[in-house]
C-alpha cells in the first residue's frame, strides 16, 4: 500500500496567505518516514491534510492512487502532540478504545497499558499513559498508517523511547507505513527509514 | 566558584487534599529536596512531568496555591526566605520564566510589561536588543498577550527575565513551543546571563538541552533529587553518571541507547518505602526497600543510592 | 465546618433551597381552597397572630393566598423553563451544526426575539392563547430561551473543533452519533444552569403579566393578581396585601437566583480545587 499527496496547498480562508503550498511526497507501508520543520512551517497542517481532518484548497491525498473516501473508518490515523485533548474528559478509558473496536488484550499489553487503567478516566492517567490509548486506539481501527504529530515531545525521555518502542514494534507486525513529524533532529534519525525536511 | 545565591535544604511541600467525603490527607509531593545554586551558574533540574519540579519553581518564589504548604528551608544569599521578603524579592531580585502567557496582563501591550520590567533608563533599547535576537518584530511590542503564538510568548517571556536585573533567574520549561533554534538562542541568552554573574535555575524535561547549557544538572524523581552532575559528565555517558535512574535517562536519549527502562514513576500518595527508584532499579537490594536514603556526596557529586560508585 | 470547602458549601446551599421551595409548592398544591374563603366577618384585617400576613377586603387569609400564588408560580416558572430551555437546546445545535443558511436564520430570529421586549411579548401571546396558565406558559417559553441558545450553539461549535472529536470522525461516527455521544454530556452543565437561571424570570414575567391583568384570570390566587388588587387599597391605608406577598414574591425569586449560581459553582470543574 502506498500513501502519497500530490501538489498540496492548504489555506484557511480566501483571504488568508497559504500555510502550505505544492508540496508532493509519499510513503509505502513498512516505511518511516521523519518530516522535519521550523514550527509555523505547517507541519502540524500537513499532517492533518494526510489525515484528513483538513481538506485541502488544491491537490489531492491517495491511496493506492485512489482518493480516501471520506465517511467511514479512515485508513490514515493521527496521534496528536497532548493526548489529553485527543481523548474525551468525560469518558472512560474502556469507552475511548471501544470507539475504534474491541480492545484486544495482547494489543493493550504490548503497548504496556495495565487492564485496571480501562476502568480510569483520562485524569487520573499521565500524559505517557494517555499516549498509548491514543497508539492503541488507532491500531484497533485497522488504520495502515499512522502519522505521530509531535508525539512524544511532551514526554521525558525514558517515556519517550518506552512509547515508541511499543509503537516500532506495532508498526513492524502490521506493516504500517508511518510518518513522524517532529523537530527532535535525533529522534528522527534514530527512527526513519527516510527523511523529509519541510522549509519554511 | 560565585556566591552561594539560593540554598535550599530539606524542603517539602504538601497538599491538603480531600479524599472521599470527610477526611482530609496532606499529601507529599516534593520531599527532601536540597540544593545550591551559585552566582554564575545554570543548575537544570531535569526530571519528567507530573515530578512535582514546577512546584519548586512555585515554592521558591512563594507561588504555591493556597492548600499547599513548604517546610524546610530555603535562603537567598544567606537570609531565610519568609513570605514577606519573596513578595519583595519578586520580580526585582528573583525573576521567574513561568509556563505559560496567562503570567502576562492581558491589558496591557507586550512592550510595556517587558520594558517595565528594566529598572534602568536603557529599556526600551534592551528590549529592542532582545527582541532582535529572538527575531521578534517590532510590531510584537504593540500586541497584547492574547495576539501572541505559543512560541513568541515564551520568547516574550524569557525577553522579560533577562532585562529584568534580577540576580536569580528561575525557568520553568521555557522551552516547549518554540522551534530547536529559538530555544538554543533561549538557552543562550540564559547562559549569558550566568555568565554575567546571575544565577539561573532551569527546570527542564528536556536532556538535551540541559547537558548543552547548563553547568550542572540535578536529576529529579518523584518529587526529590537523586543526583547532581556536572553537564560534563551527562555528556561523557553512562559511566561518569552516579544513580541509576540518570543512567537510565542518558540510555533514553535517541542518540544514545534509546533503551526504555520498564516501569513508571510513581505518583505522590502511593510512593514506595525505601529507595523511590527501587522498583524499577536493577541494582535493587532488600537494603533499598526500607528507611529513608540520604543524597551522599560521590565523586564530586550528589547521589541518593547506597550501592552508587 | 469550619473549613468547609467551597463546592460542598454550595452543595449544602442548594440542597437547602431547594427543599424550601419544594415545600412552598407542595403547602401550595395540598392547601383546600377553604384555607382561603371568604369571609366577611373578618375583612381588612391587618396582620396579626391569627393571620400573619393580615386579609384583603373579601376577609380571606393573605398568607394562605401569597402560599397558593407563589406555587402557582412556580408551576408557572417550572414549565416554562423547561420547555424554553429545551427549545434552546434544539436550536443552538441546529443553529451550530446545520448549514449556514440555518444559522443564519438563527440568528435572524434570536435577534427578532430579543429585539421586542419580553413583557410586550408575552402580554400578546398570552392574550392570543386565551388569557390563562396555558397562554402564559407558551408566551414565556416562547421568549426566554434566546440567550440560553445562543450560549449552547457557541459551546456546540467549540465542541466541534476539538481533537477527540476530529479523531471519532475520523473513527468513522457519523454526525449525529458524535452530538449525542461526544457532545451532548458536554453541554449538560450549561443547560441545567442556564434552565436554573431562566426560573426567577420565568416567574418574575408570570406575575408581571397576571399584575397587567394580561395572565392568570382574577379568580386565581397568584401574586401578580394580589399585588394587581392591592393597588386599589393601598391609597386607604391598607400595606399588607402589597408588602407581603410582594416580599415572598423576591423571596422566592432570589432563591431561584441562589440556587442558579450553587449550581453553578457545583458543575464547574475548577471550583473542585478551590
Amino acid at each position: 500500500m502506498r500513501l502519497e499527496c500530490r501538489d498540496l496547498s492548504f489555506r484557511y480562508s480566501d483571504k488568508q496567505p497559504f500555510i502550505l503550498e505544492h508540496f508532493s511526497m509519499s510513503v509505502s507501508e513498512g516505511e518511516r518516514v521523519g518530516l522535519m520543520a521550523p514550527s509555523g512551517s505547517g507541519k502540524s497542517t500537513l499532517a492533518k491534510l494526510l489525515a484528513g481532518i483538513l481538506r485541502p484548497a488544491s491537490g489531492e491525498v491517495l491511496l493506492d492512487g485512489r482518493p480516501i473516501q471520506s465517511g467511514g473508518v479512515r485508513p490514515v490515523q493521527l496521534i496528536f502532540q497532548h493526548p489529553e485533548l485527543a481523548i474525551n474528559p468525560r469518558w472512560r478509558m474502556r469507552r475511548v478504545l471501544e470507539e475504534a473496536g474491541e480492545p484486544e488484550p495482547e494489543l493493550l499489553a504490548g503497548l504496556g497499558i495495565e487492564g485496571q487503567w480501562l476502568g480510569r478516566y483520562p485524569r487520573e492517567l499521565s500524559g505517557g499513559e494517555l499516549q498509548r490509548f491514543c497508539i492503541a486506539r488507532a491500531l484497533l481501527s485497522n488504520a495502515r498508517f499512522i502519522i505521530a504529530d509531535e508525539m512524544t515531545t511532551m514526554f521525558d525521555v525514558i517515556t519517550q523511547a518506552q512509547i515508541w518502542a511499543a509503537m516500532l514494534d506495532a508498526a513492524q507486525k502490521r506493516s504500517l507505513g508511518l510518518i513522524v513529524v517532529s523537530h527532535n533532529r535525533r529522534l528522527i534519525d534514530r527512527l526513519c527509514t527516510s527523511v523529509i525536511e519541510l522549509k519554511k | 566558584m560565585g556566591d552561594v545565591i539560593l540554598q535550599i535544604n530539606d524542603l517539602t511541600v504538601e497538599f491538603n487534599m480531600y479524599d472521599g467525603r470527610f477526611s482530609r490527607a496532606p499529601l507529599r509531593v516534593i520531599d527532601a529536596l536540597s540544593m545550591t545554586v551559585r552566582a554564575g551558574e545554570v543548575l537544570a533540574v531535569a526530571g519528567s512531568s507530573g515530578s512535582g519540579k514546577s512546584l519548586l519553581a512555585h515554592a521558591i518564589l512563594g507561588l504555591l496555591p493556597g492548600n499547599a504548604s513548604a517546610g524546610g528551608e530555603m535562603l537567598f544569599k544567606g537570609e531565610p526566605l519568609t513570605p514577606e521578603r519573596i513578595r519583595k524579592l519578586r520580580g526585582s531580585e528573583i525573576a521567574l520564566v513561568p509556563q505559560s502567557v496567562s503570567y502576562l496582563d492581558p491589558l496591557m501591550r507586550v512592550g510595556a510589561q517587558v520594558a517595565g520590567a528594566d529598572r534602568s533608563g536603557g529599556a526600551k533599547l534592551a528590549m529592542k536588543s532582545i527582541f532582535e535576537r529572538f527575531a521578534l518584530s517590532e510590531e510584537t511590542e504593540r500586541l497584547y498577550p492574547f495576539q501572541l503564538s505559543g512560541g513568541m510568548a515564551r520568547r516574550v517571556l524569557v525577553s522579560t527575565a533577562a532585562i529584568s536585573g534580577a540576580e536569580l533567574i528561575i525557568a520553568d520549561e521555557p522551552t516547549p513551543g518554540m522551534t530547536l533554534e529559538q530555544a538554543v538562542e533561549a538557552l543562550r541568552v540564559f547562559r549569558e546571563l550566568a555568565d554575567e554573574g546571575r544565577a539561573v535555575v532551569l527546570i527542564t524535561h528536556d536532556v538535551d538541552l540541559a547537558c548543552a547549557f547548563a553547568d550542572r544538572i540535578a536529576v529529579f524523581y518523584a518529587g526529590t533529587t537523586v543526583e547532581t552532575a556536572s553537564a560534563e559528565e551527562f555528556r561523557a555517558g553512562e559511566s561518569a553518571l552516579r544513580h541509576p535512574y540518570s543512567r537510565a535517562l542518558w540510555r533514553a536519549l535517541p542518540q544514545n541507547g534509546f533503551e526504555p527502562i520498564p516501569g513508571r514513576q510513581p505518583y505522590a500518595g502511593s510512593l514506595p518505602d525505601g529507595c523511590l527508584f527501587a522498583p524499577r532499579c536493577p541494582m535493587a537490594t532488600d537494603e533499598c526497600r526500607s528507611g529513608r536514603i540520604p543524597m551522599r556526596e560521590l565523586r564530586g557529586g550528589e547521589v541518593r543510592c547506597i550501592h552508587a560508585t | 465546618m469550619a473549613e468547609m470547602n467551597m463546592r460542598r458549601r454550595s452543595a449544602l446551599l442548594g440542597a437547602i433551597i431547594l427543599i424550601l421551595l419544594a415545600a412552598v409548592y407542595a403547602a401550595g398544591a395540598l392547601m383546600p381552597d377553604a384555607a382561603f374563603a371568604p369571609d366577611f366577618s373578618s375583612s381588612r384585617l391587618a396582620p396579626s397572630l391569627d393571620h400573619l400576613f393580615g386579609t384583603d377586603w373579601l376577609g380571606r387569609d393573605l398568607l394562605a393566598r401569597t402560599v397558593k400564588g407563589l406555587s402557582v408560580s412556580i408551576t408557572v416558572g417550572v414549565v416554562a423553563s423547561l420547555v424554553s430551555a429545551v427549545i434552546a437546546a434544539l436550536v443552538g445545535v441546529a443553529s451550530a451544526m446545520g448549514s449556514r443558511r440555518v444559522d443564519a436564520a438563527v440568528a435572524w430570529l434570536i435577534d427578532l426575539v430579543m429585539g421586542v421586549p419580553h413583557t410586550i411579548l408575552v402580554v400578546l401571546i398570552s392574550f392570543a392563547c386565551g388569557r390563562g396558565m396555558t397562554g402564559l406558559i407558551i408566551g414565556i417559553s416562547a421568549t426566554h430561551w434566546t440567550s440560553l441558545a445562543r450560549v449552547i450553539r457557541a459551546e456546540v461549535m467549540q465542541l466541534r473543533e476539538r481533537e477527540f472529536v476530529a479523531v471519532s470522525r475520523s473513527l468513522g461516527k457519523s454526525g449525529p452519533w458524535i452530538l449525542v455521544n461526544h457532545m451532548l454530556p458536554h453541554i449538560v452543565p450549561q443547560f441545567v444552569v442556564g434552565l436554573v437561571l431562566m426560573f426567577p424570570h420565568a416567574i418574575l414575567h408570570e406575575a408581571a403579566v397576571s399584575f397587567l391583568g394580561f395572565g392568570l384570570p382574577p379568580e386565581q390566587p397568584a401574586i401578580g393578581i394580589i399585588l394587581s388588587e392591592s393597588m386599589s387599597y393601598i391609597s386607604s391605608g391598607m400595606w399588607w396585601p402589597a408588602v407581603f406577598p410582594g416580599a415572598a414574591l423576591v423571596c422566592i425569586v432570589l432563591l431561584f437566583d441562589r440556587l442558579g449560581d450553587s449550581l453553578k459553582t457545583l458543575l464547574d470543574p475548577y471550583s473542585a480545587h478551590e
